[in-house]
């Protein structure tokens, strides 16, 4: 059954809960059954009618505790043995269910009567201490409802998480610009990008060692200041999310032409003469791809 | 009368000390720094494999608990026998030969030295409140929660 069909089915339930629903209800139960399993003599009862409270008005776990325990014919006594003349033993059966049965029933039957130590002393207990007494019973007598709710709730928990990855759409965090498209299905990734990242750093890094080189050359001043344009202009458009062709081109032009004094040039720097070539050769290579 | 003893507990190569589920046993690692911050140790943990919660000095580990165990009944040795020969002395000086009281020196018990071994644990910082835990994880078939605030990291 998908999760999207089993989600409707809750709904219709009434008993769907948020991923925020779900943890807020994880740590509440979290909670009152570690108070249960930490009660003492004094405060065993309120605990154990809390829990029992949680465990009944919360559709979500009473839910769950229903499915459990459907179908299941057991008798808790079974279960929780008391023979008079000698300590009382727990005898879990096989069926998980069954055993869940019991242990629900057997709370509720403590909660109606409220006497936590009468039940408790009839266990034996390495210690003689009331509160020793009290907490190894409820332990050895309810943690194994308490561990199957809680795995519950965290199962259902990871399920919504699972779902929610499935369904969120795929972010890629690439250092620059990723120009293509990216095809997410049934959990595979087929990729067709074409990622020009190294091509980018490689002009955004001779831009920065140009801009320098060129403002230090024994050239004529306007020739410098359109060629610092330019290149301050690829840089911005190789930085944006959608590069314009159009003003690259016309950048690239500009270099070339400062490029075609090579005499002067060459003379000026040596930097120059080298790097604005290679510039040249990434900034087309960076068109053509756009 | 109290008497209170310090209790060194090694850390592994990333400064994590190793603690102890007082419900299901499983054992994770915090930072002592977070653990007990400006000295002031954390009152209560919640487990990060079961979730479940309870005072913070219940998740020491049981070699934890073993050592300081036998620091606590070397020092009543100590004490019994320091007692036990003030005693004997006092009767057998006081006593002119008549009286005469020996006694054993009860024996005290071997501490063992803690170590700790780095493991394959995942370090986990939580979004809620930013402390960090060691825990054995396996994505997507278990939940690791916060011990420290308890919410699901």
């Amino acid at each position: 059954m998908c999760w999207c069909f089993k989600n409707l089915l809750c709904i219709l339930r009434g008993r769907y809960m948020t991923q925020y629903e779900l943890k807020s209800l994880s740590l509440r139960f979290r909670r009152t059954s570690s108070n249960l399993l930490n009660a003492n003599d004094d405060n065993a009862a309120v605990m154990m009618q809390r829990f029992k409270y949680l465990i009944d008005e919360t559709p979500f776990i009473a839910d769950t505790l229903r499915k459990a325990m459907s179908g299941k014919e057991y008798d808790y006594h079974e279960c929780f043995t008391n023979d008079r003349n000698s300590w009382a033993e727990i005898n879990p059966p096989c069926d998980e269910g069954c055993h869940i049965k019991a242990q629900y029933d057997f709370l509720s039957e403590i909660c109606e009567k409220g006497k936590v130590f009468g039940y408790a002393m009839r266990y034996r207990c390495k210690s003689n201490n009331i509160n020793d007494i009290t907490q190894h019973f409820i332990n050895i007598a309810f943690k194994p409802l308490i561990d199957y709710i809680n795995d519950e709730i965290s199962k259902e928990l990871i399920l919504q998480e699972e779902t929610i990855k499935a369904q969120a759409p795929m972010q890629q965090n690439i250092y620059g610009s990723v120009y293509g498209s990216a095809n997410q299905a049934s959990g595979d990734i087929h990729s067709s990008n074409e990622t020009l990242v190294n091509n980018i750093r490689e002009i955004a890094q001779l831009i920065e060692e140009l801009l320098p080189a060129i403002k230090n050359a024994d050239l004529d001043e306007d020739d410098k200041a359109n060629a610092i344009d330019d290149l301050e202009s690829i840089n911005e458009e190789i930085s944006k999310a959608a590069p314009k062709k159009v003003r690259l081109k016309k950048a690239s032009s500009g270099i070339c032409n400062f490029l075609s004094k090579s005499a002067s040039v060459v003379s000026a720097s040596v930097i120059l003469a080298e790097k604005l070539p290679l510039l040249i050769d990434h900034i087309n290579a960076f068109i053509a791809t756009l | 009368m109290s008497k209170t003893f310090a209790i060194d507990i090694p850390c592994d190569s990333g400064g994590y000390v190793r603690f102890e589920c007082p419900y299901c046993h499983s054992e994770f690692k915090l930072l002592p720094d977070e653990f007990q911050p400006e000295g002031a140790s954390t009152e209560e943990l919640f487990c990060p494999y079961c979730g479940l919660v309870s005072g913070s000095s219940n998740f020491f580990t049981q070699d934890v608990v073993n050592l300081a165990e036998t620091i606590a009944a070397n020092y009543m040795i100590d004490e019994l026998n320091s007692s036990f020969g003030a005693m004997a002395n006092d009767i057998n000086r006081s006593g002119n030969g008549l009286i005469k009281m020996t006694y054993k020196p009860l024996k005290k018990a071997n501490t063992k030295e803690l170590v700790e071994n780095d493991t394959v644990e995942t370090v986990f910082t939580c979004l809620c409140c930013g402390n960090h835990e060691k825990v054995l994880y396996c994505a997507g078939a278990s939940k690791i929660f916060c011990a420290y605030c308890g919410v699901d990291i």
